[in-house]
């Protein structure tokens, strides 16, 4: 018991980690929509279709505080019931921990080390989540802030030296693409990474009693959308629309042919460690969303012992996810409708049956 | 020892093996054992169907305080551009390595007949190449020769003719430097003509150097043309590009130029407007100048006097730009400056109609250039 009261983060701790988790795989993919200049529009009509979904997410805090998405489902949906869902959303907690380290791999193995084998890679990723995540939330929190730091130093800087370049002629012509494309665009956006902070709920005993949710999922959305908007503009300022459109990693290409001064050249080596940073804080979340998922499921007393074994599955998985570089870019395409049911479906359905729940429950005393 | 500290002896022995490990790569190459490339001629061998490349390397070998590093070429051949690569690995012991070559010379048959955008992919798709690599079209008959050294050189060709592109925008103005990630985004985009610096070997003194001779003309990947320096110079003033260049004017009669202008600051707009459905673009030109020679002593003191230097300087802008354009409208066909892009960016709809025949349109643009001169100082004396 004393052990859970203290594993709890702060409000700016929050704030910080949502964001860093949404930034991880998204900051090395790039948020590359295929809709050159208009990536903006779908980036910020994204955020605005994921407000509602946000304060859904926060209501079924409010409603159950302390309390995770698993031991929620339990309550509401008796004991098979809830045990499925479990069962659901710790695969979907697993298979994005083996997403993104796939992602990872994939990256490092074509940027810098075309001849290593990815395995290796995705072990030593690996091992550090791990780590990481059988430590407690509230470590997480404090690497959130500590990191947060370093990945907006490096973005102002690249930033700030891409303003002098940009000219309002890189953006125009405005909505060349038609509406329905740029719609399907944000959708990708909402689900990949908006939405995905779903897993925090997953962990949600974490947050202090006393932080409003809704704010620290509109914080951090707001965060995000700055982050994405000024790597959207950097890329493009830089790199040039064609170039954006054909490169799998247009932030380290950006980062390559960066020059500040003269002195500040090649700084893809920076700019890896940004990524790797957002990435582990991805995957650490999500195998202590997925080892709580199993604790509940096996009613274990702690969530520890699940954590390597959640993370040995990931790796597994992580390896025989796709055969090629390109299958994982075809992917997202499809990854909207394969994470609806997670990121929407269920937490919908907790939500209207937790209201249900919690009125009959406030009204009954009364009676 | 308590547990502590011998908690603490632990932490910092297994800090020092993991960095043992972790500093290693999994397939590592020592300085010696690498190849590194700082210039690459491609050219292609039609009679057998070959690229037929060269490399210039660093030769760290004889390198000392005294001569300092020298360049070397190896030769290879291939089916396409990275067999060639690979091929030239027989003939060496180590391996190329292409972490920071600087320029890039295509020979004018290939750039001509088989367009550029081919030869750019691998170094762009290469993780090891650099993006920001100088791409550059040999005048002469092979590319090989542009970057082969000549007797008492000092310095690698290719590090030196990467200088002078770059510094070219700066100083003349006669050679339009551009980078390879720029080259493919400008390429793809809507039916635009890009420039490239052009090379040439002259003799200099007691040798023969490569030296850079105005522009090469890339219509949709391929070579089209070529603009000599004083027409590069013009149409890079046209797209406000120029950092510094001189304009001379002759205003009395004299037999040579009398008078010339330091451009401090170029600026440009391009702006266009539909009359009687034809399409008008206009181009204003804006150049800050300081009167740098003045050898028939004009009393710039006086105001009309400086007004009509302005003048003079303004109608030779006016003149040479205009000439540039109509040689790239009628000679070429080639959108250099980007009037389609412009039509494309600011009025998508009209674009759309229009951009199928644009090759149609492009040459028959009615054109207006207006520059104007604006005199800072004449320098330390009157």
């Amino acid at each position: 018991m004393k052990n859970t009261k203290k594993n709890t983060v702060t409000f700016r701790e929050g704030i910080l980690s949502v964001t860093l988790f949404a930034y991880g795989s998204s900051a090395v993919m790039g948020i590359n929509l295929r809709i050159e200049q208009d990536a903006w529009i779908a980036i910020l009509a994204a955020a605005v279709i994921t407000i509602p979904f946000f304060l859904i997410y926060s209501r079924i805090i409010v409603l159950f505080r302390e309390k995770n998405l698993y031991e929620i489902s339990e309550i509401l949906l008796g004991k098979i019931g809830g045990k499925i869902v479990s069962a659901l959303l710790t695969w979907y907690c697993i298979h994005l921990a083996a997403l993104v380290i796939r992602n990872f791999s994939e990256f490092i193995q074509i940027s810098s080390m075309p001849e290593t084998p990815q395995i290796p890679i995705a072990i030593i990723l690996m091992l550090t989540s791990a780590y990481l995540a059988s430590s407690n939330m509230r470590s997480v929190g404090k690497w959130s802030v500590v990191c947060i730091f370093i990945i907006f130093f490096l973005m102002i800087f690249t930033f700030a030296a891409s303003i002098k370049h940009f000219k309002i002629d890189d953006i125009l012509p405005i909505m060349e693409y038609p509406l329905k494309k740029i719609v399907m665009s944000s959708i990708l956006v909402v689900s990949f990474p908006y939405l995905e902070t779903v897993v925090f709920l997953c962990i949600g005993e974490t947050l202090k009693k006393d932080c409003k949710p809704h704010r620290v999922h509109l914080y951090s959305l707001s965060l995000m959308v700055i982050m994405f908007l000024m790597v959207f503009f950097r890329n493009i300022t830089l790199l040039g629309r064609k170039m954006m459109e054909i490169s799998y990693y247009p932030s380290y290409l950006t980062a390559r042919i960066i020059e500040v001064g003269g002195f500040a050249t090649r700084m893809e080596g920076s700019i890896s460690l940004n990524f790797l940073i957002g990435g582990i804080t991805k995957i650490v979340v999500c195998i202590m969303a997925a080892a709580n998922g199993l604790k509940s499921i096996f009613n274990f007393a702690n969530y520890r012992t699940m954590v390597l074994p959640s993370a040995l599955f990931a790796l597994a998985l992580s390896t025989i996810l796709y055969s090629n570089t390109m299958e994982m870019y075809n992917f997202i395409k499809y990854y909207a409708i394969y994470a609806m049911p997670f990121q929407i479906v269920i937490p919908i359905i907790l939500w209207i049956a937790g209201e249900i729940y919690t009125r009959k429950k406030n009204k009954a005393p009364l009676n | 020892m308590n547990k502590r500290s011998a908690r603490k002896a632990c932490f910092l022995l297994l800090s020092i093996i993991i960095c043992l490990y972790l500093t290693g790569c999994w397939n590592y190459r020592g300085l010696d054992q690498m190849n590194i490339v700082v210039g690459i001629a491609v050219d292609f061998n039609k009679a057998e169907n070959l690229y037929d490349l060269s490399f210039e390397v660093a030769s760290l070998a004889g390198a000392n305080k005294e001569s300092g590093i020298v360049g070397r070429i190896i030769n290879a051949q291939g089916k396409t551009i990275f067999d060639a690569i690979r091929n030239a690995k027989r003939k060496e012991a180590d391996k190329l390595f292409f972490g920071s070559p600087h320029v890039l010379v295509i020979n004018k048959y290939l750039a001509s007949e088989m367009g550029i955008l081919g030869v750019i992919d691998f170094f762009l798709r290469d993780g090891e190449g650099r993006e920001s690599m100088c791409v550059a079209i040999s005048q002469e008959e092979t590319a090989a020769i542009i970057i082969e050294s000549t007797e008492g050189a000092i310095e690698m060709v290719s590090v030196n003719l990467h200088e002078i592109m770059r510094e070219e925008k700066n100083i003349m103005g006669s050679a339009a430097q551009m980078e390879m990630y720029k080259i493919f985004s400008e390429l793809s985009s809507k039916k635009r003509s890009v420039l490239l610096p052009a090379l040439r070997k002259v003799k200099n003194g007691d040798s023969i150097v490569s030296e850079a001779n105005g522009s090469a003309i890339i219509k949709e990947d391929k070579l089209v043309g070529f603009l000599n320096p004083d027409q590069s110079k013009y149409a890079l003033m046209a797209q406000g590009e120029l950092k510094s260049s001189i304009i001379t004017l002759g205003l009395t009669h004299n037999l040579a130029n009398d008078i010339s202008l330091e451009i401090f600051k170029n600026k440009a707009k391009k702006s266009y407007k539909i009359e009687d459905g034809k399409i008008k673009v206009k181009i204003e030109v804006e150049n800050h100048v300081a009167v740098s020679e003045n050898q028939s002593f004009i009393n710039l003191k006086d105001e009309k006097e400086v007004e009509k230097v302005e003048k003079a300087a303004e109608e030779k802008i006016n003149k040479n730009i205009q000439s540039v354009v109509s040689t790239m409208q009628e000679r070429y066909n080639a959108d250099v400056f980007g009037f389609g892009e412009m039509i494309y960016k600011r009025d998508l709809k009209f674009w759309e109609e229009i951009s199928e025949r644009w090759d149609e349109i492009y040459p028959t643009l009615e054109v207006e250039v207006k520059s104007k001169v604006k005199i800072r100082n004449t320098a330390l004396i009157m």
